[in-house]
């Protein structure tokens, strides 16, 4: 295991944790089962696949970062907080994902920038590639073209004819 | 997302909807990970649903009686090394949902489609 996908399992854990803490602990094992479950079955089946580690990583923080709303309205649920508290938990909530996706992207992408095989590119792990057609470099132009000299300056129009009545 | 009355939530009804898939193919059970795939490949994305979106999803459709769970036996997760499972099953209620939001999905694309052909 990678030191990626270990803190990377450890962020997702720690996190479960907190949202869960001080809550039932039949409901905390429960979801803290849940999500060790979904963890483990994820890394083995996208091994399986032949997914490198950083990936698996990756995938394993964007679904977390993601989720982070709604993990924090569950937990409101679970308590029955006023909605007020609800609204602000999810707005905060929903800023710390975004901050923390354009952080996880702009660090990876830093960290290798060049490697096209395995790029740990955020766009392209959420939506599925599609071949992209260069636009082919334009024909020269013809030779009478090339050799013409056109004036930079246009001659001032004629005057308009009078037209007797 | 605000719900309508009577209706699912899109991502409730496509756990409904890859549950019924899943049964269709002989899998009577599933957990978590594997409805997120499910739904994943049917849509046809990389990104699985979140965890805290799938879970808290999972949650409100076993309050609601579309699903039932279970932990399943600790001696086999003991005996394959691996954390134990939560499965899911598919309640009668649930199956029929899975149908009504199929159909409704099929209705919509029929509309849409229609919408697209007439002339501007």
């Amino acid at each position: 295991m990678t030191i990626t996908l270990a803190l990377a399992l450890r962020i997702v854990r720690a996190w479960t944790r907190i949202y869960t803490a001080r809550m039932s602990p039949a409901a905390r094992a429960a979801r803290l089962g849940e999500i060790d479950s979904d963890l483990w079955e994820m890394h083995e089946d996208a091994r399986r696949r032949g997914a490198s580690p950083t990936r698996i990583a990756v995938h394993m923080l964007l679904r977390l970062a993601f989720g982070v709303p709604d993990d924090l309205v569950w937990r409101a649920e679970q308590v029955r907080l006023r909605p007020r508290v609800v609204r602000s938990a999810l707005w905060a909530g929903a800023a710390a994902s975004v901050v923390f996706v354009w952080w996880l992207s702009s660090t990876l992408q830093a960290l290798d920038p060049y490697r096209s095989a395995d790029a740990i590119n955020v766009v392209r792990l959420l939506y599925p590639m599609r071949p992209v057609h260069s636009v082919p470099p334009l024909p020269p132009p013809p030779a009478e073209f090339a050799r013409a000299k056109f004036p930079r300056r246009l001659p001032p129009p004629p005057p308009p004819k009078r037209v007797r009545k | 997302m605000r719900r309508k009355p009577g209706r699912l939530l899109p991502i409730e009804a496509a756990i409904c909807e890859a549950a019924a898939a899943l049964r269709g193919r002989g899998a009577d059970q599933f957990h978590g990970y594997e409805i997120a795939r499910t739904i994943g490949a049917a849509e046809n994305v990389r990104l699985l649903t979140a965890y805290g979106t799938l879970y808290r999803a999972l949650a409100r459709l076993e309050n609601m009686g579309l699903l039932r769970s279970r932990w399943e036996d600790p001696a086999i997760p003991a005996r394959e090394n691996r954390p134990g499972r939560r499965l899911y099953t598919l309640t009668a209620l649930g199956e029929a949902a899975a149908e009504a939001s199929s159909r409704d999905a099929e209705a919509a694309a029929r509309r849409r489609a229609r919408r697209r052909l007439a002339p501007a």
